[in-house]
C-alpha cells in the first residue's frame, strides 16, 4: 500500500501552531504553580525545570510517536522511515537546547560574557533569517515547513487516505455569531440613554401614583445624618446639594445629571426637578 | 482558545486538550459572571433587607452548583462539557453517572474553587492568616502542578482521563454516541441555558475589557461650585487661605473634610468633631471617616 506523500499545506502549519498552544499550556500551567509554591527556589532552578518540561514533551510526542501533539491532532505525522536514531538525537538537540542554552546567556555564567552573548546573538539572527527562506520554499513546495525540517529531510505524511479537511463548523458557527452579537451589543449599549428609558418606563407604570404625588408637600426638607449617602452614586455626598424632594446628591452628582437630561428625576421618589434648580443642603 | 476546539480529528475517539481546556474556562466564568449579576441587583434593589451579610457570596456558588447538578443529571456531562459536546463515563465500564458519581461532581466543580477563591481573597486582603491556610493554598498550587502534569500524561495516552480529579472518580471524556433524548420542558430548560452561557461570556468581556465602557452615555462635566454672596465685614473677617477656620492660624498637619470640602488642622477638626459631631463650618454630621488626610510635596 502506497503511504500518502500529500498533506495541504495549511494543515501542517496548523499543526505546528496547535502543538506550539499545547506546548504552552502544559509548560505556563506548571511553572506558574510551581513558581506560586516556592519563588525563591523556582528562580534559581527555572532554566533546568524548562529543560525538563520542554525534553519531557519531546520524549512524549516525537520520541515515542513520531509526531508532534499538533501533527497527532490533524492525523500527520512524520515518515517514520526517515526518522533514524541519528535524526532524532539531532531533532532534539535542534529544537529542545537552543532554549536551554540562551538561558546561560540571560545568567551570565560563562567568563567570556560578550564573545558568547555576541555568539548568541548572531546565530539566533542567522536562524530567523534561515526560516523567513525556508518558509518561502515550503510555500513553494508544500513540503517540510520548518527549518529543523528541511536540515533533517523530514517529510510530513497522513495517516489517512481522506484528503478532505474536516472542520468542525457547528462550535465555529457559534462563536462567530455570539462573538458578532457580543461586537454589536458593546457597540449598541453606550449609544442608549437608559436614563430616559427608566424614566418614561417609570412614568407609564405609576402613572395613577405620579398624581397622588402631585398633590403631596412641594418641598420637603433634606435630613443630614452620619450615615447619609449620595441618592446617585451611594458613597458620602460630597457638597451636599437636593432639588427639594428630600434625597441628598453629591453636587457633581446632581449637576450632572441635571446637566445631561433637563427632565432628570429623583430615582428615588421620580420627583422633576424644580424650576429653582438645586440647591445646597 | 475556544477557536482551536473547532479541530477535530483525533484518530483515537478521544476529546482534545483544547475542548477539554475550552469547556473547563467555561465552567470558570459562571460564579464571575453571576457575583456580577448579584452585584448589580445588590446595588439597585438595595439588598438591606440581608444586613450586612454578603449573601451573594454564598448564593453564587449555590446556584452555580444547582446548573452543574442539573446538567450531570440530563447530559451526564457539566456546563462546558455539554457546551462543548462532550459527556463523562465511567473507566472501567463505559456507562454513564450514577447518582452518587453526579452528586460527587457538581460538588467537586463548585466546592474546589470556592475554597481556593476564599483562600486568595483572604491572603489577598493580609488578613490574618493562620499557617494552614497557607499550607492548603500551596496545596491547590501542587494539585494544579500536578493537573498540568497529568494532563501531559493524558497527551501521551499514559492515562486515560485529563485530570486527577476525573481518576479519583473513575470517570473520562467522551464523545456521546448517541444525541441525548429529553422531553420538551428540559430541552426549553437547557436551550435557555445555553443562552444564558452567552450571557455570561457577554458579562465577562463586557467587565474585562480596559475601555471603560459607560452605559447610557458620558455625563456633562458641571462647572464648579458657586461661591456665596456675603457682606463686605463678613468677607473681610474670613480666613484667609492656608488658615484654619477654626484656630485662625496656619493650617498643621492639613485635613480635608469630604462632606463639606474645607481643610483644618488635624488637631482642631479632630476635637471638634469628637466634641460636638459636626463640620465647624457647615454644620454637617461628619465622622472620622470622612476625613482625609493631605499630604502635600
Amino acid at each position: 500500500m502506497e503511504k500518502n506523500k500529500y498533506v495541504p499545506r495549511v494543515n501542517q502549519i496548523d499543526a505546528i501552531y496547535l502543538n506550539k498552544d499545547i506546548a504552552r499550556l502544559i509548560r505556563d500551567n506548571l511553572l506558574e504553580n510551581l513558581q506560586a509554591i516556592s519563588p525563591v527556589l523556582f528562580i534559581k532552578i527555572q532554566p533546568e525545570l524548562d529543560l525538563i518540561i520542554q525534553s519531557a514533551i519531546w520524549f512524549g510526542s516525537v520520541g515515542k510517536r513520531c509526531s508532534t501533539f499538533g501533527q497527532q491532532l490533524l492525523v500527520l505525522a512524520y515518515d517514520a522511515e526517515k526518522l533514524t536514531v541519528s535524526r532524532l538525537v539531532l531533532h532534539f538537540i535542534l529544537t529542545v537546547l537552543p532554549g536551554y542554552v540562551k538561558s546561560w546567556e540571560e545568567r551570565r555564567l560563562t567568563r567570556r560574557v560578550e564573545w558568547f552573548s555576541e555568539a548568541i546573538m548572531w546565530v539566533e539572527n542567522s536562524a530567523l533569517i534561515l526560516n523567513i527562506l525556508n518558509y518561502f520554499r515550503f510555500l513553494k513546495t508544500g513540503r517540510k515547513p520548518t527549518l529543523v525540517d528541511y536540515l533533517l529531510g523530514l517529510d510530513y505524511i497522513s495517516l489517512r487516505n481522506n484528503q478532505r479537511r474536516d472542520i468542525g463548523y457547528k462550535y465555529l458557527t457559534r462563536e462567530l455569531l455570539w462573538g458578532g452579537f457580543m461586537e454589536i451589543l458593546g457597540l449598541v449599549l453606550p449609544i442608549i440613554n437608559f436614563r430616559k428609558l427608566q424614566r418614561v418606563l417609570k412614568s407609564w407604570t405609576f402613572s395613577g401614583r405620579r398624581l397622588e404625588d402631585r398633590d403631596g408637600p412641594a418641598f420637603l426638607a433634606p435630613q443630614m445624618t452620619l450615615s447619609t449617602t449620595c441618592t446617585f452614586c451611594g458613597e458620602r455626598p460630597t457638597l451636599p446639594h437636593h432639588m427639594g424632594c428630600g434625597h441628598i446628591y453629591c453636587y457633581y452628582c446632581l449637576n450632572a445629571n441635571v446637566l445631561t437630561d433637563a427632565s432628570f428625576c429623583c430615582p428615588n421618589c421620580g420627583s422633576a426637578c424644580p424650576e429653582s434648580g438645586i440647591q445646597s443642603v | 482558545m475556544a477557536e482551536a476546539a473547532n479541530v477535530r480529528q483525533n484518530l483515537q475517539n478521544v476529546p482534545s486538550i483544547f475542548e477539554i481546556s475550552a469547556s473547563e474556562t467555561l465552567d470558570n466564568l459562571i460564579y464571575p459572571a453571576l457575583s456580577k449579576i448579584f452585584d448589580y441587583f445588590g446595588l439597585r434593589l438595595d439588598f438591606k433587607l440581608w444586613g450586612s451579610l454578603r449573601i451573594q457570596e454564598e448564593l453564587s456558588p449555590l446556584l452555580t452548583w444547582l446548573l452543574q447538578y442539573l446538567y450531570l443529571r440530563k447530559r451526564a456531562s457539566s456546563f462546558g462539557e455539554s457546551f462543548y459536546g462532550l459527556q463523562r463515563t465511567v473507566t472501567t465500564t463505559g456507562d454513564l453517572l450514577n447518582r452518587r458519581q453526579q452528586f460527587a461532581s457538581a460538588t467537586l466543580l463548585t466546592f474546589m474553587p470556592y475554597v481556593e477563591r476564599k483562600l486568595r481573597t483572604r491572603i489577598t486582603r493580609h488578613e490574618d492568616t493562620s499557617p494552614w491556610e497557607q499550607r492548603l493554598l500551596s496545596a491547590f498550587h501542587a494539585f494544579h502542578a500536578a493537573k498540568a502534569a497529568h494532563t501531559f500524561f493524558y497527551l501521551v495516552k499514559y492515562a486515560s482521563n485529563h485530570s486527577p480529579i476525573f481518576r479519583l472518580l473513575g470517570l473520562t471524556l467522551r464523545y456521546p454516541s448517541e444525541p441525548p433524548k429529553e422531553d420538551q420542558w428540559t430541552y426549553v430548560v437547557l436551550k435557555m441555558l445555553e443562552v444564558l452561557a452567552f450571557f455570561l461570556q457577554f458579562v465577562q468581556w463586557w467587565y474585562s475589557n480596559d475601555q471603560r465602557r459607560k452605559v447610557g452615555g458620558t455625563l456633562i462635566n458641571p462647572e464648579a461650585m458657586p461661591r456665596k454672596q456675603l457682606p463686605k465685614e463678613v468677607q473681610q473677617s474670613l480666613p484667609q487661605r492656608g488658615e484654619c477656620p477654626v484656630c485662625l492660624l496656619s493650617i498643621q498637619t492639613p485635613t480635608a473634610c469630604s462632606v463639606s470640602g474645607y481643610v483644618f488642622c488635624w488637631k482642631c477638626i479632630v476635637s471638634h468633631m469628637k466634641e460636638h459631631g459636626t463640620c465647624p463650618v457647615t454644620h454637617y454630621p461628619i465622622s472620622l471617616d470622612d476625613l482625609v488626610r493631605i499630604y502635600e510635596t
